[in-house]
């Protein structure tokens, strides 16, 4: 649901940015909201795959008859780097308060500026 | 997680300060006009918080009986020389923001949104001059001070045709005073009698171009004015035009070719069939009939008809009732007397 509304809502705020360049604040915004999703599709596919990926791999070398620490070592660069990945979040959600915070604030300037 | 969101008030704090510490860099969503640059930073000295502009605020600095323009001249006598036309006098039921902005350049005209002639007293508006610097060509010096004959307030170019009634009448023959003479190699030999083909209405010749004005000397070169027709038939004719054409009317040609011989089904041949080396002057039976004067000789000498040199006389179609074995009284006659 969030990811659908998200598309939905990524689409028409660039439809509403259009190709001007005024204010600073707005442009942050659009800035933020495309770093949020990007940072989206790497938490939705990248990570996704890469655990997949992972556990495949896994797999397949414990049907060879391969022990588990040997597995483990084996695989273990790989898990290293879906371990990294997974803090995805703890950098996502930052990304989407900022963005939420220019958004706020650019809604905020509009209504005290215009009549 | 509670160190992120503290991090996050704070951030949002900091960031919130900096808008309002620089706010034309943050969220001016334009530059200002070169008047208004000291007050840049200065957003509610125009802008009213969730109000809009207010007019008191603009009125604050520029009093509306202030506003005025340096009078250039006076039609109607609405202001005298020097004064100010102070056109935003009656206008303090308008909000300024109807005709004016900001935040759209430092260039003072980007600020307007389009001057609206209507909101003005009728005494102003009447007064063109009062304002616009009349024009100093040769044709708006002769002309009167009445602009609403020509222009309106929306578009200074025409909108009506152009009433030539209005020049002063020792000027209203001399086009060239105001047009320019078309440098086309007809117009080039003609004089400047323009009225003997344009009319003031249109351009575009209401009567028929009299021939009878082009130089004698080329009078008679048609293609020095008109370009020579391109189909297959008068590529293979020279530029004698007058043989078949007059100048009143280019269609129908005066030519009539079944007066000399008519171009029945089996005579549907090219024209250099006939006329060979494109010489229109003269023709030849021969290229299909006979092929020598020897064999055409042979073939009359029965009905005593010896001159062979023009058997159209004799043979104006391909018709055996004409000519040949149906027509050997009027051949003998035709051949025989020419």
């Amino acid at each position: 649901m969030h990811e659908y509304l998200a598309w939905g809502g990524s689409v028409l705020l660039l439809v509403h940015a259009g190709v001007h360049l005024n204010a600073v604040l707005p442009w942050l915004a659009v800035s933020m909201l495309l770093i949020n999703v990007a940072s989206g599709l790497v938490g939705k596919f990248l990570l996704k795959r890469s655990m997949e990926s992972l556990k495949t791999s896994r797999q397949s070398l414990s049907d060879t008859g391969m022990e588990k620490e040997a597995v483990d070592k084996k695989l273990f660069l790989d898990s290293v780097m879906v371990d990294a990945m997974k803090q995805w979040r703890t950098i996502h959600l930052p990304i989407a308060f900022i963005f939420g915070l220019f958004s706020l604030l650019h809604i905020i300037t509009v209504f005290i500026f215009s009549k | 997680m509670r160190n992120l969101i503290i991090t996050g008030i704070i951030g949002a704090a900091v960031f919130i300060f900096l808008m309002v510490l620089y706010p034309h860099v943050l969220i001016s969503p334009g530059e200002m006009s070169q008047g208004h640059q000291d007050i840049k930073q200065q957003c509610f000295s125009c802008h009213q918080a969730f109000g809009g502009i207010d007019n008191n605020k603009c009125i604050a600095c520029h009093a509306l009986a202030d506003i005025g323009k340096d009078s250039l001249g006076t039609a109607t006598g609405s202001v005298s020389m020097g004064e100010q036309v102070l056109f935003h006098k009656n206008l303090d039921k308008y909000a300024c923001t109807t005709c004016h902005t900001d935040h759209a350049g430092l260039n003072p005209a980007s600020a307007m949104k389009g001057f609206e002639h209507e909101l003005l007293p009728k005494t102003i508006s009447n007064d063109c001059i009062a304002c616009h610097q009349k024009p100093v060509d040769k044709l708006h010096q002769q002309l009167t001070d009445a602009c609403a004959k020509c222009h309106t307030t929306k578009a200074w170019e025409l909108e009506t045709a152009f009433n030539h009634d209005m020049v002063q009448p020792t000027e209203r023959d001399n086009c060239l005073g105001c047009h320019q003479k078309q440098v086309d190699k007809l117009h080039q030999q003609l004089t400047d009698a323009c009225a003997k083909c344009h009319t003031t209405t249109a351009w575009k010749s209401e009567i028929a171009f009299n021939h009878d004005m082009v130089q004698p000397a080329t009078r008679d070169n048609c293609v020095g004015c008109h370009e020579a027709p391109t189909d297959a038939f008068h590529r293979t004719v020279n530029n004698d035009c007058a043989k078949c054409h007059s100048s009143d009317k280019w269609v129908p040609s005066t030519f009539d070719h079944t007066a000399y011989f008519r171009l029945d089904d089996d005579h549907n041949a090219k024209c250099a069939t006939c006329h060979v080396n494109n010489n229109y002057n003269a023709y030849t039976c021969y290229g299909c009939h006979e092929h020598t004067a020897s064999n055409i000789l042979q073939e009359h000498r029965e009905e005593g008809i010896t001159n062979l040199n023009n058997c159209v006389s004799c043979h104006k179609s391909s018709s055996e009732r004409e000519g040949g074995e149906g027509g050997r009284e009027s051949g003998r006659k035709g051949g025989d007397d020419d």
